[in-house]
């Protein structure tokens, strides 16, 4: 009987993995709800939501052993971790005009939404016991806030990115959930939309839809 | 369902999709013409779609699908014919791109993959046009009202994924439309509902529906008359959607998609009516004249009366490029206005007058701001055809012309063939 050293990496990945992957999910959340508050928003809060959503698809891609996973993290990584940033260097830059108050509620009942419609008993019929789904569809709906309530479009850009990533990780959560690769890719397709109109043309501030 | 050549429902949108990054590079005189002979290959394998009886795991050419390709693809030619002598390749690549994923959603029998369409479309309508300026700051508020409908009905997907699996097993099934059917009597009324009202959203949005239709102005540009084509897309998701719903446990799980649509196509009436007869300019443009056909047609399927909505969608098709994009003889494009606004005996008259019957006797408190805003929308629209009928012929092309005059004579047939009825009530059957 004997351990490889191979075997031994996996394990220990495994375990960082397990750890890392609610760590970054945790993270993510903050930095969205982060990106609702802020009054202005810099490159550095959008790199860091980026990496977290991707850190937390990597670490579900390892977790599952999925390679339409590893495939979403790479693609999450690459249009939400470094394309959206450097994007944001086009954007004049302003900051949110509505008072913190109206935003920071938003936040909180973004959040609360999202615990009332996934815990046992509430709204979906008990299939979530641990919350798994609380979080990101929360990062969803904060992210959806942003878009709303600011109106700098780097803010905007900050939650799309939220409400994509979101997305991506809820479904990296379901097991089983077909074609997560594609839903990636179709989260990135509206990023870059963001990223290429916000290249193109020189962003005024005070562009709320 | 396979057929002669499963692989044959693939070629509908891949033709077009395959078709534009050529496109992209091609010089201007030939773009048109390479574009005419996509957009005619496409519409031949669409016709086809009976005789292949093409199906996979993720494509399925049914009755209301290939109808809709149909129409999509002779939308698409018909525009690109009309536009052919200003066509750039940019132009028709995006034209033949959104075309190709309109296709992808009208033929999909996954939900993910007609999100995926119709997200494709909207994206490519809304960035194919020259930005900067105010242009920039317009379509950036579109992108993000369209970016949140997407980013909602990929949320929806996930969670009707995660309510289908228990019963489907994980893996495709558990987002194909027809495995959807089969299962939704054993789905939780609860998960069911809560990926309904984010899918609802998200697709609503697509439709252009209001309260979510701010971005049509913005991609009326490009889009010109495939917004309609991308709004009837939508509908038809919609209406698979409302066949998951409708086969779902009992008691019924809420949002129903009947009521929903019926408020969101009364609203889209009333704002289309009220944006036509504020328009000032020498002819209306194209995004109200979509919005209202829009809101007609989901009123109709809220109703119950799907093959309506369905010669409606239709109609709109087959009329908006002979309006819009031709520039044949005055009082042709008269013609063709007078049917866009509901005159008979075109296809739209009848639909609409049946949509307003079932109304008074279905829902008496809605057919009454229903009527009026229909009646204000079509005296909006009528106001334009003495002025177009007597307008001078200098500057009619005859191509034109007869192709105008061809759209005109289908959606005359629509209206009048008994067969046309037959056809379009097979077409709503095959969604239930």
């Amino acid at each position: 009987m004997g351990v490889t050293g191979a075997g031994v990496i996996g394990a220990v990945v495994t375990v960082v993995a397990e750890a890392l992957g609610p760590l970054a999910v945790s993270g993510a959340v903050l930095a969205a709800f982060a990106a609702l508050l802020l009054r202005r928003v810099s490159l550095g809060n959008a790199a860091v939501l980026g990496a977290l959503l991707a850190l937390a698809v990597l670490a579900e891609a390892w977790l599952q052993g999925s390679l339409g996973l590893l495939v979403a993290a790479g693609v999450v990584a690459g249009t939400k971790a470094v394309g959206l940033p450097m994007a944001l260097r086009h954007v004049a830059p302003a900051g949110a005009t509505r008072p913190l108050a109206v935003r920071a509620v938003a936040g909180v009942a973004a959040i609360a939404l999202a615990i009332a419609l996934t815990a046992p008993g509430w709204g979906v019929a008990g299939a979530d016991p641990g919350l798994a789904l609380a979080a990101p569809l929360g990062m969803a709906l904060l992210g959806l806030a942003a878009m709303m309530l600011r109106d700098d479009p780097a803010g905007q850009a900050m939650g799309v990115v939220a409400l994509e990533g979101g997305t991506v990780i809820a479904a990296a959560a379901v097991p089983g959930m077909p074609g997560v690769a594609l839903l990636a890719l179709a989260a990135a397709a509206l990023s870059a939309a963001c990223v290429a109109v916000l290249v193109r043309g020189s962003m005024p501030a005070g562009t709320a839809p | 369902m396979t057929g002669a050549w499963p692989w044959g429902v693939a070629l509908v949108p891949a033709l077009p999709l395959l078709a534009a990054p050529g496109l992209w590079f091609a010089p201007a005189a030939l773009a048109a013409w390479l574009a005419l002979a996509a957009c005619g290959a496409t519409l031949a394998a669409a016709v086809a779609q009976p005789w292949l009886a093409g199906a996979d795991a993720w494509l399925r050419a049914d009755a209301p699908g290939t109808h809709m390709a149909v129409l999509i693809a002779l939308t698409g030619l018909a525009s690109i014919w009309f536009a052919r002598r200003t066509l750039t390749g940019h132009a028709a690549a995006a034209m033949l791109g959104a075309m190709g994923f309109l296709l992808l959603a009208v033929l999909a029998n996954s939900v993910l993959l007609a999100v995926l369409g119709l997200e494709g479309a909207l994206l490519v309508l809304l960035l194919a046009r020259p930005l900067g300026g105010h242009a920039t700051a317009g379509a950036w508020r579109a992108l993000l009202l369209a970016v949140a409908g997407m980013g909602l009905a990929l949320v929806g997907t996930v969670l009707l994924a995660r309510a289908a699996i228990p019963v489907t097993g994980p893996g495709a099934e558990a987002l194909r439309w027809d495995a959807l059917v089969r299962a939704a009597p054993r789905m939780a009324a609860a998960d069911l509902s809560l990926a309904a009202a984010f899918l609802l959203a998200g697709i609503a949005t697509c439709a252009g529906l209001v309260p979510v239709h701010g971005w049509l102005a913005a991609a009326s540009r490009t889009g010109g008359a495939l917004l309609a084509a991308l709004a009837g897309a939508a509908l038809l998701v919609l209406l698979r959607l409302g066949r998951v719903m409708a086969a779902g446990p009992a008691p019924a799980p809420a949002p129903a998609p009947g009521p929903v649509l019926l408020a969101l196509g009364l609203l889209s009436v009333l704002v289309a009516a009220g944006w036509l007869v504020r328009e000032r300019r020498r002819r209306p443009g194209i995004p109200p004249i979509v919005l209202l056909y829009a809101g007609l047609a989901a009123f109709a399927c809220g109703l119950g009366r799907t093959e309506a909505g369905f010669v409606l969608v239709s109609a709109l098709l087959v009329l908006l490029p002979a309006w819009a994009v031709a520039r044949p003889h005055p009082r042709v494009r008269a013609t063709a206005l007078a049917a866009l606004a509901l005159l008979p005996p075109f296809a739209g008259f009848g639909a609409a007058l049946g949509v307003v019957g079932a109304a008074v006797r279905g829902q008496p408190w809605l057919a009454v701001p229903f009527g009026l805003g229909l009646a204000v929308a079509v005296a909006a629209l009528a106001r334009y055809l003495p002025g177009l009928w007597r307008a001078p012929a200098a500057g009619a092309r005859t191509g034109d012309t007869v192709a105008a005059l061809a759209l005109l004579a289908l959606a005359l047939a629509a209206g009048i063939v008994p067969a046309a009825a037959h056809w379009f009530e097979t077409v709503a059957r095959g969604l239930s």
